[in-house]
Parts: structure tokens; sequence; C-alpha cells
């Protein structure tokens, strides 16, 4: 019996110390929890889709942002901002990129709609297959691997890791306070040509609305706006995409928001000036077997035929969907 | 031990008598039947009896124009289910875009079950609900809106493609319904009983008949582009009435 309660004894001693060895929770790793990012955008503007596993945080707009300008991603010291100048509303001339200005509410990408679906589809499109970036040399980072550790509690870095932290940064980059929106939104009076202009660009005279929807000024469709009646590489558009005939000649609607801003126009820069690209409308299409039917109404067949004025003020209009809170955002800009 | 028998014995006693209660309190449906059940309407794109092939010249309308469909979107709103006694009207207004297969089938949850001998909806919405901005904005139909300085709210039907002019040469045309009073109502004569539980019809569209019945629309010689053409957009109003059925 004695010798059954020192057993008793000793087995409770050696729960004791047991429990008193157990490791401690590592403090160092509970961190602070990550500070929601709430995205103000008009009502105005579609519903912008955000996944549930990459929900908008500071810290991990700001990883994007920092991804954004960092060489690290590319083989030949490129990043995105090399193609995506802040000063030309994050496109660039010389290589007639497509302007990273509302893109998170967009579902197709690039001028063909090479990518089409999330944000995280296109950014995993330009890490993976555009950029191939080495996983490796990101991984190998301190400063990455703390900071992806700290956004998406990761230990290693993967390339939807990187299109995750770019698409957080994409989706707050949102323009909306060219004079325009201030109008929208009854802030100001546009001026008499920029109200001339948006009369034209708003109705048939221009009809301009139909693939440059208000708002996003963009349709996220495809259309071919009568730029050639003959087709071959780069021009033949989403064709090279689907092998569709009917998609010869049609490319992405590229937003107007920061147009002034964005030349040269079209997807090869064949057009210098603003002036050009109306002049193409007003008198420049060409016709070919999947010209836009809205370019081949009846009534529109000897062009727009709009006046001097007409054009003038259809330019006033345009320029005032510039938007240099955008273009100078100390969020979206390294200074 | 004797105690437990006799409970068991009169247990076995009284069972056809509880087996006839809930026989007859189980029969008693109607106290049990749900309020409303679930009508899911299917979107068939027909040119008379063959189905639409997107993108393709394979279509000949009763003017004779061959023309291809490239582009189909239109909202459905009041969408009535009616008998001698009863009109149940959804507040549902719904998006169709025909080339996503997403968008061309909707459940409408509202409707008391029962036989019906009607189904109508308008193409479109009602003067009072066509208001701009009125409408949750999406990509998807972001497009839709009627310019304010043409009366605002919203494009009740697109219907886009191309066709052989008299030179067979491709030429465009689009149908483009969206001013107040120039809404197509469509109304289906069909005895119909909606179940209890879902019910499936299939909504066919036939597109042939925007062109026809009672208006001949010979794309070569009527307006191929009919926005804010108000002879054109009645003359396609009364053709559309009679374009969609029941299956």
């Amino acid at each position: 019996m004695r010798l059954a309660w020192s057993k008793i004894v000793g087995v409770l001693f050696l729960a004791l110390v047991w429990a008193c060895n157990k490791k401690q929770p590592d403090i160092t790793n509970l961190q602070a929890p990550l500070t929601p990012y709430v995205l103000d955008v008009p009502t105005y503007f579609p519903k912008l889709n955000i996944p549930d596993n990459n929900p908008l945080t500071v810290e991990g707009i700001e990883l994007g942002r920092r991804l954004y300008y960092d060489t690290i991603l590319s083989n030949n010291g490129k990043s995105c901002s090399s193609c995506h100048v802040p000063n030309e509303s994050f496109s660039a001339s010389g290589v007639n990129s497509l302007p990273h200005i509302n893109l998170g509410f967009n579902t197709n990408f690039l001028w063909n709609g090479k990518v089409s679906g999330s944000v995280e589809d296109i950014m995993l499109f330009e890490v993976k297959d555009f950029f191939n970036t080495d996983i490796n040399k990101v991984n190998n980072s301190t400063l990455y691997a703390d900071l992806f550790k700290r956004v998406y509690d990761v230990d290693e870095i993967t390339h939807y890791d990187l299109a995750k932290a770019l698409s957080q940064f994409i989706r707050v980059m949102v323009s909306q306070n060219s004079r325009f929106d201030k109008f929208v939104k009854h802030q100001i009076d546009l001026t008499e040509p920029e109200l001339r202009g948006f009369n034209i660009f708003n109705s048939e005279k221009g009809d301009c609305f139909h693939c440059h929807s208000l708002g996003l000024f963009s349709d996220n469709r495809f259309h071919n706006i009568g730029i050639d009646s003959l087709f071959s590489g780069v021009n033949l558009g989403r064709y090279t995409i689907t092998g569709l005939q009917s998609d010869i000649g049609l490319f992405k609607s590229p937003t107007l928001r920061n147009i002034e801003l964005t030349a040269p126009y079209m997807h090869d820069g064949r057009f210098s000036t603003l002036e050009d690209v109306i002049e193409h409308y007003n008198s420049g299409v060409k016709h070919s077997s999947t010209l836009d039917p809205i370019m081949t109404k009846s009534s529109k067949q000897f062009g727009l035929q709009l006046t001097e004025q007409d054009k003038q003020d259809l330019i006033a209009f345009l320029k005032s969907l510039t938007d240099t809170t955008f273009t100078k955002n100390p969020l979206f800009v390294i200074q | 031990m004797v105690r437990f028998s006799k409970i068991f014995v009169s247990f076995l006693e009284g069972l056809p008598f509880m087996v006839a209660i809930l026989f007859l309190f189980g029969c008693r449906k109607d106290e049990i039947m749900p309020e409303y059940s679930k009508a899911k309407f299917s979107l068939i794109l027909k040119n008379d009896n063959t189905t639409i092939i997107w993108d393709s010249l394979n279509n000949t309308n009763a003017a004779g124009n061959i023309y291809s469909v490239e582009s189909l979107q239109f909202y459905i709103s009041d969408l009535t289910f009616k008998n001698s006694k009863k009109t149940v009207t959804s507040n549902k207004i719904i998006y169709i875009d025909g080339s996503i297969n997403s968008t061309c089938s909707f459940l409408i949850d509202s409707i008391t079950p029962g036989d019906y001998t009607e189904v109508s909806f308008v193409i479109g919405l009602s003067n009072s609900k066509n208001i701009s901005g009125s409408l949750p904005n999406t990509m998807e139909n972001l497009n839709m809106a009627w310019p304010d300085g043409m009366g605002g709210g919203y494009h009740f039907m697109k219907l886009e493609g191309r066709y052989l002019d008299t030179l067979t040469i491709k030429r465009g045309y689009a149908i483009h319904l969206g001013k107040n009073n120039f809404q197509p109502k469509i109304t289906i004569s069909k005895n119909l009983t909606q179940k209890f539980w879902n019910h499936e019809y299939k909504l066919v569209f036939n597109i042939n008949e925007v062109f026809q019945n009672p208006n001949l629309y010979n794309l070569n010689f009527e307006n191929n582009y009919t926005m804010n053409d108000t002879v054109a957009n009645r003359k396609i109003i009364n053709n559309i009435k009679d374009a969609f059925s029941l299956e």
C-alpha cells in the first residue's frame, strides 16, 4: 500500500515537472493584426470584387506597391513601373501599355484580352509569364520573406503570393477625382466647351458612350473601330487569342480616364494626338467584315461629320477626365 | 417484468389508432405546403426551329436578309403569372447577356403554386423603374446605360450582328431599344401548373420574329441602327411581342 502511494506521488511529481517545462508560447511570433483598408469607390462605379483570400490591408497594399517598383520581379532590370509610369497615368508611351487606372474593376485584360478573370489572374500572368520572375530571388530576400510572412503568413513565397500582393496595390489605384467626377458629384460645373463636348460624347452625335461607358469610360469588351481594313501581325487583335474570324481586328476598349496623359493612342500608338483620334472617328473609319456594328450605322457612313468646334469641345471634355491627384497620389508613387 | 409486458401490449393495441391519426394529419398537405415556390427560366435563342449559332451568318429573316447574331443583352422585369383569379408579379429585374451562360437562366422565387393561364413580362424596365443609376452597376451591364440627354435610364435591349447587304457586303446592324413608353410587353398564353417544388421553364426567344410579324423589317431598307429612331423602335417592339414562347 505504501509502495502504491509512493508511485502515485511519483507520477504526480513527474506530471508537475513536465507541465512546468512545457514550452511557453513564443510571444515574438504574435504580431499585431493587419490593418484593414476601406476603399472609397463612387456610386457610379461597378462593384469592386475582392476575393475572400486577399482582402485589402494597409500592409498588403504597401507590399504590393514595393513590388510594383522593384526590379526583383524581372530578369532584365525592369519593374512594373518601367512600362506603367506614374506621370503617364501608369502607362508608357514607348510600349503602348494600357494604363493601370481603375484596373481592379476589369475582368478582361491586355489589348487582345489574353488574360481574363480577376486582377490576381492578370498579375499572376505578369510575374510568371511576362517577367518570368525568379521566385528563389524573392525568397532569398530577407525583406520580402519578412513582409510576406507578415501579410500572408507564408514561409515560402510563390508566384501567386506575388500576384496577390500586386493585386492589392492595383485595386486601390482608383481614379475618381477628375473635373468630370467633381461635376458628377455636384462639386463644380464643367466649362461650356466641356459640357458641349460631354453632350457630343454622350449622344448619337459622337456616339462614344456605347464603348466608353460612363464611370470607368470603358465597357471591358472588344471592338473593331475601323483603324484597319486589312489585318496582320499584332493588328489581328483578339483573333490571335480566340482564333475566331469574327475577332479579327478587335481590341479592348481602353479607359478614357487620363487620356490626356497617355499618348500615343491605339494598341500600336499610331495616333499621336487626341486630335488625330477624333479625326479618325470623324472621317477615317475603314470598313472591314468585323467593323463594329455601332460603327456601320447608315447615318454615319460618311463619318461623324463633326465641326471644328465640335472636335475642340470633345477634346475639352476628354481633358476633363484628367486626374493628377491620381498620378501624384503618394499611396501610388515612390517619392 | 409483468408490468413492462402490460405496457407493451397496451402500446400494440393503440398502434392502429396512432397510425390512423398520423395518416390523417399527414394527408393535410395544405398546412405544410410553402406559400411560394421557385420558377427557373432558361433562355434558349432560336432562329425559328434552329438554335442560334453566335457570329455565324446562317440565319435568314422573313425579308430574306442573311444575318448573324453577335451580341444580345436585355432586361426582363415585371414577370407575372396570371389566371382568372389571381396575378402574381415578381419584383426582380433580370439582366441577360445571351453570350454569358450564367445570365441565361434565372430564378423567380415568389410564385404562388397553382394553375396559371398566362405568363407576361416586360423587356426592359417600366417607366417608373427606368431611372439612371437605379440598378446596381456591374461590369456586365455597365454599357446598358441610356444617356440622360436621350431620356436616361437603361437600354432595354441590344441586339447586334451583321447582315449581307444587296451587294452581299457584310454590314452591321444594331437594334437598340430604351426609351420610356417603348418597352416590349410580352404575353404568353399557356396553361401551366406551377408546382409546389421548383419548376423549370424553357423561355424561347425566336430572333427571326424581331424582323417580322406584323412589320417586315428589311435591314437593307429600314434603319440598321434603331437607337433614337422612334419609328423603327415601334416596329421592332410590335414584332418582339410574339418573339417569345414557353416550352
